[in-house]
């Protein structure tokens, strides 16, 4: 999600904004998705007041990287690159850090110590909301006061995480093994199948929740990305799916089309190497220009309905690898907290995420069984894939003994 | 004279400068190919695509021992292929290393005629096409930024 003005000479990352408009970015760990200070820790306050120069990637006409400098302050001299818009949310919104050098630091410790800027944020956030909770002592926690938005606090644990020291060793392993190893709150933890989630609350944005839900490398965005459920216009959905609420991003009905429809074409985008961002966000590389690219390149003449099959091969081969290792449809589901408890204020409250008809829905638009979520074998023989259909064999086999 | 000149602070590394430029040239669309290369330091994030300054004298035609490289009436460094042994002294006495050989020819911006492709797809427009005398290197041009930013090189 970046907007890009080149007339000005610089990139931003402007997503901080439109989400907080929508009432979905996620605020102390998923407790809100109204930040009060998103404005002082926007990608629209870097741009103007940090960012000195853009980068981008080989021969991409839309470079989309930014330096930045800090000129002033504790952090002053701090110079680097980013931070996009994950790692930005994950270190002021999610962990409700008001303080824009603060965040930038944050990222430029994780980058330079080799961590994953989100998910080192959710295990910051985890341990603070159990600490709001009293679920967390403070000796624990290495004596750190981990107040929501304690910088000194988020810093020092970003160090201790990357030398596993003390209470940095806890949460060393992503949330869900901090959880295993403290033996408690793992119901707090915001993660699919092991994997934490992004910065977009999934009540406020339901393709993007099942896409999560779904995804074969757990809570992961990039297998997806229905980024048309943003435009929340229905006749999108009329258009493309038989189903306006498809594209509307607060409705559940239509959602497992939409996010089949993505992760075919998010499999073609990956498989032709090319930039998701761009191709895939901006709608440009569409199935029908994919065939185009293909033929150009390779001779092969394909028709779109051909390479969207290709995109289904794909899901449904990474689906079958799961399946083998005993992934099934109790393990496609969001966080309780998604599922039960509202929003408390803005634009997206009020509104739980509708798991189980979209899944429903989803597992009937694939051809996959509705009570396991294993796809069937009629359904890979039609794309091809019989070899991983005699699998099932083995597999229910196993599962009988 | 009209020289291509860099703005290295709107430079953003993309090279779709050296892609235009073999595709101009060659018909092929390969970096290995291109008159311009850009020189990328990751460390600060600082990018610089190098050409021909069309400098006067040049020193590589001066060290060519066949007579290959030549200056037009206009002003344009030109290479006579047939005449080129390929021996790589123009490469070795450009001092901006703006000369690279192709197997045996060399590579030498020619300003495509008087309308440079690199200037006109630069996304950033970090390349312009202007009367200039000024030949600026890139490691003075990374100086000059870091200590407009603040930055210790």
């Amino acid at each position: 999600m970046l907007r890009v003005d080149l007339t000005r000479q610089k990139t931003r990352v402007s997503d901080l904004e439109p989400d907080l408009a929508a009432g979905f970015l996620p605020t102390r760990h998923y407790t809100s998705g109204v930040f009060e200070h998103a404005w002082e820790v926007s990608g629209e306050r870097l741009a103007e007041e940090y960012n000195v120069k853009t980068r981008g990637c080989f021969a991409c006409t839309i470079p989309c990287s930014r330096f930045y400098v800090v000129k002033d302050g504790k952090f002053a001299g701090l110079y680097g690159e980013g931070p996009e818009y994950e790692a930005l949310g994950s270190f002021t919104a999610r962990v409700g850090n008001s303080d824009l050098d603060v965040a930038l630091k944050a990222n430029d410790m994780c980058n330079r110590l080799g961590l994953d800027a989100l998910t080192t944020a959710e295990c910051i956030s985890w341990a603070m909301e159990l600490h709001e909770r009293g679920m967390l002592k403070r000796s624990e926690a290495d004596g750190l006061d981990l107040s929501w938005g304690n910088g000194e606090a988020i810093l020092a644990l970003i160090e201790k995480i990357a030398r596993r020291e003390g209470f940095g060793d806890v949460l060393a392993d992503g949330s869900r093994a901090a959880a295993e190893k403290l033996g408690r709150g793992v119901e707090l933890t915001m993660q699919v199948k092991g994997l934490d989630l992004i910065m977009a609350d999934p009540r406020g944005l339901k393709g993007f929740g099942l896409g999560f839900a779904v995804a074969s490398r757990g809570g992961d965005h990039l297998r997806s990305e229905p980024f048309i459920e943003l435009s929340d216009d229905p006749r999108r959905g009329e258009e493309l799916f038989g189903v306006p609420e498809a594209t509307l991003r607060l409705a559940h009905r239509g959602k497992g089309k939409l996010v089949s429809y993505f992760e075919d074409w998010c499999a073609i985008i990956d498989a032709l190497e090319t930039c998701k961002n761009i191709m895939q966000n901006m709608e440009i590389l569409t199935f029908e220009r994919a065939a185009e690219v293909i033929e150009a390149a390779t001779g092969m003449r394909m028709p779109a309905s051909e390479v969207r099959r290709a995109g289904a091969r794909i899901v449904n081969i990474e689906r079958m690898f799961n399946v083998r290792e005993g992934v099934r449809r109790r393990d496609d589901t969001l966080p309780r907290r998604f599922r039960e408890e509202t929003l408390p204020e803005g634009p997206s409250r009020g509104t739980v995420f509708e798991q189980e008809p979209m899944l429903d829905e989803y597992y009937a638009e694939r051809g996959w069984d509705q009570r396991t979520g294993i796809p069937t074998r009629e359904t890979l023989e039609s794309l091809g894939l019989g070899y991983a259909a005699d699998e099932l064999r083995k597999i229910k086999a196993s599962e009988r003994n | 004279m009209k020289r291509i000149q860099v703005e290295a602070e709107r430079c953003a590394g993309c090279r779709l400068c050296e892609m235009i430029c073999s595709f101009r040239h060659e018909a092929k669309f390969s970096p290995a190919l291109s008159r311009v290369r850009v020189i990328k330091e990751d460390r600060h994030g600082l990018d610089y695509p190098v050409l021909c300054h069309q400098c006067d004298p040049c020193p590589a035609v001066a060290a060519c021992p066949t007579g290959a490289l030549t200056r037009s009436s206009r002003g344009v460094i030109e290479v006579d292929e047939a005449a080129c042994t390929g021996c790589g002294a123009c490469v070795d006495a450009c001092t901006l290393d703006a000369v690279h050989l192709d197997d045996s020819k060399p590579l030498i911006c020619d300003l495509c005629g008087g309308e440079p492709a690199c200037v006109e797809r630069c996304p950033t427009r970090a390349l312009t096409f202007t009367d200039s005398e000024e030949i600026r290197r890139p490691e003075e041009a990374f100086r000059e930024l870091l200590g407009r930013w603040g930055i210790a090189g």
